[in-house]
């Protein structure tokens, strides 16, 4: 997060840069409940 | 040690701040829990197509912080042409990000609900409405309750976020006093205590409210 923030002052371009964070932190997010469901469902049919 | 004369000294403005933050999380929880209705009546009401953009919604605001939403509407906002003040974006951010979490919170309470109560509803006369009104909100709100207070809690302790895009709430009210006096511990304590205070305060109307809408009701949750 800081290193958008330091980006997009210094690049007058906020918009591009904490599109690509939200962006990667939706990616985060969806990639850790994709693992809880992965491992949810392993554990139910052991 | 502590020096209780700064926090006395500074009290007008810990006042003011308090004051801001109350309004701005009433406001953004009000619109918020609207939303959260709106949204849900959105995705069951029209389609296929609904649900997606539903899903599409709920995805992107849990998925992403609070902080990058804010900073999106309030610095890249002027870049396309919506250039609204601090305090606006705070709200409107603060009901966007709740309402989400409201509509989910709502669906699921409404989904708890057992298929053979509506059919049993139907078989009784029961117009839609009247299924609605008397079978479903009911059941639905009492299950909603514990849920909604505890998200509640959270969107009072993010509203703290907004004093990064300078909204003069309680969190920008500490910091200034932090930062003219360089005395870091009383300011944050307090400010501490306010933030429990006030999400105390939260927790105990939501205990409040679940007793008095589940003591009619069989259910209790």
């Amino acid at each position: 997060m800081r290193t958008v923030q330091v980006n997009a002052s210094t690049s007058y371009r906020p918009i591009e840069f904490f599109l690509t964070a939200g962006v990667l932190y939706l990616v985060l997010t969806l990639a850790t409940s994709r693992i809880g469901r992965w491992l949810e469902t392993r554990m139910r049919n052991a | 040690m502590f020096d209780f004369s700064l926090i006395s000294d500074n009290a007008s403005v810990l006042l003011r701040g308090l004051a801001l933050t109350v309004q701005i999380c009433a406001m953004g929880i009000c619109l918020s829990l609207i939303g959260g209705g709106l949204l849900l009546a959105f995705r069951s009401c029209l389609g296929r197509g609904s649900a997606w953009l539903y899903d599409v919604y709920v995805t992107v605001f849990r998925g992403t912080p609070f902080l990058v939403q804010i900073y999106l509407v309030y610095f890249g906002g002027p870049y396309i042409g919506l250039d609204f003040s601090a305090e606006v974006v705070g709200i409107v951010g603060l009901a966007m990000y709740g309402s989400a979490y409201f509509a989910e919170i709502f669906r699921a309470g409404v989904e708890a609900i057992s298929r053979g109560q509506l059919e049993a509803a139907r078989d009784l006369g029961l117009t839609r409405q009247q299924t609605l009104r008397m079978v479903v909100i009911p059941q639905m709100f009492a299950r909603c309750i514990p849920p909604l207070v505890g998200q509640t809690v959270i969107l009072v302790k993010e509203s703290s976020v907004l004093s990064i895009i300078t909204v003069p709430e309680l969190m920008t009210a500490a910091m200034r006093i932090a930062n003219e006096s360089f005395s870091i511990l009383e300011p944050y304590l307090v400010l501490a205590l306010s933030y429990w205070a006030l999400t105390l305060l939260v927790s105990r109307a939501g205990r409040w409210m679940e007793r008095r809408y589940t003591q009619h009701l069989s259910l209790k949750v």
